[in-house]
């Protein structure tokens, strides 16, 4: 990630505190990026095993 | 005038796609399984759209959306649970095993799989009957939100909006079973999934970006009113204050209710069965995850968002601008922002959400009682009218439903899905941990554990829980008093309580009862 990346994601607030994402408490900016790394695990997930084969299908 | 046009023209478009895909249900039934099960073998894609609408409703969008707004982002811990749990979770712990459990015991209902893993009808009969009397308390809260979308969107008259979502939606259950409620999920949950995409980009867009729009939100920590922050407000993008009131509720009641809720709901359990592999299952998984995304985590977001925008163009917070109504907020939002275009399409959006959650709901109610009930505990397993029982059994939990809508008091309706979900935990969810993972597990200890925990959950939430025991005012009739605990046990959930202890229940009376089979092991579980 570039500098300038970093310092759009990683602002300070009115308060002058450090935020991620604009959202400085870190229990809400974690919920944020797991919701979004979550819906991105499914899609990897998905697809990684999108041609497995169950030896205990009947198909 | 003109988006009125457009409005009606696109509901009658939409209306008559449904009934063609529930057409397309009514011809491919011919089987119990069909009817049931959508005869094991829908398409995974359809299956992970199907489960995410059911399991989205109008409720969740406009509900939790409008509590995002009041209460901040906290509520996107449900997003991740509904991510991680409900889909991920569920799919690929749970749905692998339930389905081939369901295929090894010919099981077609959720009650069925549970009745027979345990050898018990008592199981499966005591199942259906919380189905079926529970059910229409959350299918009302369903159809209250669609009949009030349509009233204000299509200028109807509310009890006639009531009864068009009901003979529309019912129309094609009933004919159509589960494969058409199936594929008009899928329809919806496609139509969902573009207008929350819209929604996303716009709101963003509007704000000025992703990390500006947040830090305003941020930035309006200081007007957080006194009297929430009284409650444990302290913003729109932190916590609230640990231990306050707003933290107990968004905690105890909707991230963990709702969050672990979701895998014993009967309505969503279901769809497991209705895949022909485990393949399937995790391919489904590919499209859940994004949908859900796309749905709460959307909602919940521009909810809270909508402060910033209310208060650039109305110097006021969105809570003042729905009038101290939260269910309000979004409506409020999206009616003053969004281009009116949207508006028209967002309605359907709407529409849809709440019609494919009513279906699975209807579909499961009736089967409930006409398979479980009718067919194996009162007639023993005999086919005798089942499929008209079930049919029967639709239009009665279905009318239930609308009478529901309206004898409730108000307060009732809007804890109706916290409450189905709390009460399918406790009840459900121990026996169907045990059922596919512990095989030690006996049938008294389910059957405890499904009395337990069903019985605790209620009287906790009649006589402890503060908001329905006020409510529901039976602690005040009887003991004088609204709640018989005080301090923060009325702020803790019902499932809190009543899940740990059914668990306990059903493991301590394993031990001391005998072992199921092997024999019967075998056949669940396969060689």
């Amino acid at each position: 990630m570039s500098h300038a990346n970093k310092c759009h994601i990683i602002n300070e607030d009115i308060n002058g505190d450090m935020n991620m994402l604009g959202i400085n408490d870190p229990q809400i900016w974690l919920a944020y990026l797991l919701s979004i790394g979550s819906a991105l695990g499914c899609i990897i997930y998905g697809l990684m095993h999108w041609n497995d084969t169950d030896p205990e299908e009947e198909n | 005038m003109a988006s009125s046009m457009v409005l009606g023209i696109a509901v009658l478009i939409y209306l008559m796609i449904t009934f063609y895909l529930g057409w397309l249900g009514y011809k491919q039934t011919k089987s119990t399984d069909d009817f049931m099960v959508a005869g094991r073998k829908v398409n995974p894609f359809i299956l992970a759209l199907s489960y995410g609408a059911a399991f989205i409703s109008t409720s969740a969008i406009i509900g939790f959306g409008g509590y995002a707004g009041a209460y901040g982002m906290g509520i996107l811990w449900l997003v991740f649970m509904n991510i991680f749990v409900g889909i991920f979770i569920a799919f690929v712990v749970f749905g692998s095993r339930t389905r081939r459990m369901g295929l090894n015991l010919k099981a077609v209902t959720f009650p069925e799989l549970l009745g027979k893993r345990f050898q018990s009808r008592f199981i499966q009969g005591f199942s259906g009957l919380l189905i079926a009397v529970f059910m229409p308390l959350y299918a009302s809260s369903v159809l209250i939100g669609g009949a009030r979308f349509m009233e204000t969107a299509l200028s109807i008259d509310y009890n006639t909006a009531v009864l068009l979502l009901t003979i529309i939606t019912a129309a094609y259950v009933i004919t159509g079973g589960l494969i058409a409620v199936m594929y008009t999920d899928a329809m919806q949950g496609t139509l969902m999934f573009i207008g929350m995409a819209i929604l996303m980009v716009f709101t963003y867009a509007k704000l000025g970006g992703v990390t500006s729009a947040h830090l305003a939100l941020t930035n309006l920590a200081s007007l957080v009113p006194e009297a929430m922050a009284q409650q444990g407000h302290t913003g729109w993008t932190s916590m609230p204050a640990f231990g306050s009131p707003i933290w107990w509720t968004l905690v105890s009641t909707i991230i963990l209710g709702v969050g672990v809720g979701v895998l014993a709901q009967p309505q969503l359990a279901v769809r497991f069965m209705t895949v022909k592999n485990t393949t399937s299952l995790k391919r489904a998984v590919l499209s859940g995850g994004p949908f859900i995304f796309m749905m709460v985590g959307v909602a919940y977001v521009v909810g809270a968002l909508s402060n910033v925008y209310f208060f650039r163009e109305k110097g006021m917070l969105s809570f003042d601008v729905a009038g101290g109504n939260i269910d309000k907020i979004m409506p409020e939002y999206i009616n003053s922002a969004m281009p009116d275009l949207f508006v028209v399409f967002f309605m359907l959006t709407l529409l849809a959400a709440a019609m494919s959650t009513l279906s699975s709901q209807f579909h499961n109610m009736g089967t409930a009682i006409g398979h479980d009930l009718y067919r194996e505990y009162l007639m023993r397993g005999k086919i005798g009218h089942t499929v008209n029982i079930t049919k029967l059994g639709i239009a009665v939990t279905i009318l239930l439903s609308v009478v529901l809508a309206y004898v409730l008091p108000a307060g009732i309706i809007a804890r109706a899905t916290a409450i189905f979900f709390g009460l399918c935990a406790a009840a459900f969810l121990p026996m169907y941990i045990g059922a596919l993972f512990w095989k030690r597990m006996t049938r008294e200890g389910a059957i405890a554990s499904l009395v337990v925990g069903t019985f605790s959950s209620l009287a906790w939430l009649t006589f402890v829980h503060a908001k329905e025991a006020t409510a529901l005012g039976i602690s005040q009739a009887i003991f004088g008093q609204p709640t018989l605990l005080t301090g923060t046990w009325t702020l803790v959930d019902p499932i809190l309580v009543a899940t740990p202890l059914s668990m306990i229940v059903g493991i301590v009376i394993s031990f001391i009862t005998k072992p199921i089979s092997k024999d019967h092991i075998e056949k669940c579980f396969g060689k």
